[in-house]
């Protein structure tokens, strides 16, 4: 492919990252939205109508296209491996939502067709795309707290729907597939290789609570916290302390704009929270326009599928310490 | 109203400035004065407030004193704590109490058989927002407790803290009994698995670790976790914390005991720094100790439950040296 023409992207899956992903290609220049795949629906014919975008009536139909470039996989976490897959066999790139998948089997296949067939396989870990994360790893391995003793992060959000596909623990893997492993990601990518993970998963109704204790190469202690069910506003923390200093991130913080109306407009219950920014490009558009470059110009993304395929080895370890009360070694 | 006397007992502990103060503010208390292995350092605290410095512990224990407060180096808890309690005395004792289970089995067996009351030093407890996190729980208001996360983060003590023939531990055994005690106090129910990640990872010359963190499951399957590091240094606006996360069925609840604090921002001093201004918890420990030796009821907080913490922590380092979880015995 060529600078000539622009990209050609779908977009498997339209629930609300299928719809997010969407929203961004269209606001991008050099891509064009080559419609959705998703199952017939009520939503997915209002969503492709309102994008002016197609909706494919089968996956097949979709990869017949010869002209699409790209497909972004937004569907339940299950079925990342066969259709990463498929799109690779009919030489499409791909970007997939994370989490890459839910067991190291899927994530090896998958990397194995991308390397087979030369397509690229390029997983959405958006905290490498946001700033404030961004900002915080900066500081940190550019040494301005010494060396990480000890990290703390928490992500805490309302409990999935009862009737979605998250609450299936086949289908999304919990709490530990679905929040910590942005954390986990994030800091293996900050701190570096983990030695050992022991974690505690509690659950009630409406509630799934995932803690772990990652014990990292270098000798740091992160303790992680995924909370399904928080009654509060959707919550964002880390804090990494090291021998010359404690730095401190949180989504409640750096909040440049509060707006109050008489009558709360908020809305209570549950629900799929994604976190609004006050920015030019937010991190969910930094990070397709990312991908989208890697695969115009061949360069390497920020976090490669073995990254991501790292992190989901990390969760399934936190899963089977948490099954077994044991610590695992990685 | 009879006057309770007390005598200290050990002068290395910092926190015996902050009981100092509150006994000598009692219009009930009268501090006789006190001893320590150091005269020179009881010398330093007690000279300046015109107490009396005794040469020997027996002379200050077979003084008119009715009770001792213990302030020493953890190590030396059980020795003292078992000669006050032989001469008669009421204790209450810095955590931890102490630092081998047996040292713990004898000074509350001690105490026991002297028929006078052992009080672990537990603070904690008498922070508002922790007694009202206690009250909340125990109205059922955010349902059955599933989880607790807490902190006790500090700043490294130096001294003889990182001295283990004297303090028996680093940070975790520094840090693990105040929120430990508060989760036992708080769920109601004993620590049963713990397991433990600690290193020495802020400080690389010293002699006991540093980084803690605890993970305990307790007999009803609540699971908790704290994190005992010394990891505040010289830039952070404050010396430590202790919170807790307290996850339930239908709710949470979050304490943050220094959260009624100002932000200072002082050019004398580089770092910007947090000024605590809610109440002292110190008053009301020393309150219920005084009662307890008054009314000869049981101290509120026990021999039994400092015990109780710090097996925790010592729990926390078998764990660590094995790499596996460790079940406390059933005491």
């Amino acid at each position: 492919m060529t600078n000539e023409r622009s990209l050609r992207v779908a977009v498997a899956g339209c629930g609300t990252m299928g719809k997010l992903y969407a929203s961004v290609l269209t606001r991008m220049d050099d891509v064009e939205l080559a419609g959705f795949y998703a199952r017939r629906s009520e939503s997915a014919i209002d969503a492709a109508a309102s994008f002016g975008t197609r909706l494919f009536a089968s996956y097949e139909e979709l990869l017949a296209e010869a002209d699409i470039d790209v497909v972004c996989i937004t569907l339940p976490t299950y079925l990342h491996r066969q259709y990463a897959v498929q799109a690779a066999e009919r030489g499409k790139h791909v970007i997939c939502e994370k989490p890459m998948a839910l067991t190291l089997e899927d994530t090896e296949a998958m990397m194995r067709a991308s390397e087979r067939y030369g397509t690229r396989l390029l997983v959405g870990h958006v905290l490498r795309f946001s700033p404030e994360y961004r900002n915080l790893r900066g500081h940190v391995r550019s040494g301005k707290i010494g060396n990480v003793g000890v990290g703390h992060a928490r992500r805490a959000s309302l409990h999935p729907p009862s009737d979605s596909w998250f609450k299936n623990e086949e289908l999304s893997g919990g709490v530990l597939f679905d929040l910590m492993i942005h954390d986990i990601d994030f800091m293996r990518w900050t701190l570096g290789e983990v030695r050992s993970v022991y974690a505690s998963l509690t659950t009630a109704p409406g509630i799934e609570y995932a803690n772990a204790t990652l014990r990292f190469a270098s000798g740091a202690i992160v303790n992680l916290e995924a909370h399904w069910g928080y009654p509060g506003p959707f919550l964002a923390e880390v804090e990494l302390a090291g021998q010359s200093g404690v730095m401190r991130c949180s989504n409640l913080n750096g909040q440049p704009l509060i707006v109050r109306q008489t009558e709360s407009q908020r809305t209570a219950g549950e629900g799929v929270h994604i976190p609004s920014f006050l920015l030019r490009k937010d991190p969910y558009e930094a990070e397709i326009e990312h991908f989208i470059a890697c695969i115009r110009t061949g360069i390497e993304p920020v976090v490669s599928a073995e990254d991501a395929s790292r992190a989901v080895e990390i969760a399934l370890a936190a899963g089977r310490s948490a099954r077994t009360g044991l610590p695992q070694k990685l | 109203m009879d006057i309770v006397n007390i005598g200290i007992v050990g002068f290395a502990h910092p926190h015996v400035h902050g009981y100092l103060s509150v006994l000598l503010d009692r219009g009930d208390v009268r501090v006789l004065g006190g001893w320590d292995e150091d005269s020179h350092r009881a010398a330093t605290v007690l000279g300046p407030l015109g107490l009396t410095v005794y040469d020997t512990l027996d002379a200050l224990l077979s003084s008119a004193i009715d009770a001792v407060v213990v302030c020493s180096e953890n190590v030396r808890h059980a020795e003292l704590t078992i000669a006050a309690a032989r001469s008669g005395k009421h204790v209450l004792c810095e955590k931890p109490l102490g630092t081998s289970m047996k040292d713990m089995n004898d000074m509350v067996r001690a105490c026991r058989e002297a028929e006078v009351r052992l009080m672990t030093a537990f603070p904690c407890r008498y922070f508002p927002a922790v007694r009202e996190a206690k009250l909340s729980v125990e109205r059922g208001e955010i349902g059955t407790v599933l989880a607790i996360k807490g902190t006790n983060r500090g700043t490294m003590p130096g001294g003889w803290f990182v001295d283990p023939s004297l303090s028996g531990g680093g940070a975790v055994l520094d840090h693990t009994v105040h929120v430990m005690d508060l989760m036992r106090w708080i769920l109601e129910d004993e620590p049963d698995v713990v397991y433990a990640e600690m290193g020495r990872l802020f400080h690389d010359d010293l002699a006991v670790e540093d980084t803690g963190l605890v993970h305990v499951t307790f007999r009803g399957g609540q699971k908790t976790v704290l994190d005992t590091s010394w990891s505040r240094g010289k830039s952070f606006p404050t010396f430590g914390d202790v919170t807790m996360e307290i996850i339930g069925t239908n709710g949470m609840i979050s304490v943050d005991v220094y959260a009624q604090k100002n932000e200072l921002y002082c050019d004398e001093r580089v770092r910007a720094e947090w000024s605590y201004w809610g109440d002292n918890p110190d008053e009301d420990l020393i309150g219920d100790f005084v009662q307890a030796i008054r009314s000869g009821t049981p101290a509120p907080i026990t021999g039994e439950d400092g015990l109780a913490a710090a097996a925790v922590a010592l729990a926390a380092y078998e764990s660590a040296s094995l790499e596996v979880p460790v079940v406390l015995e059933v005491g």
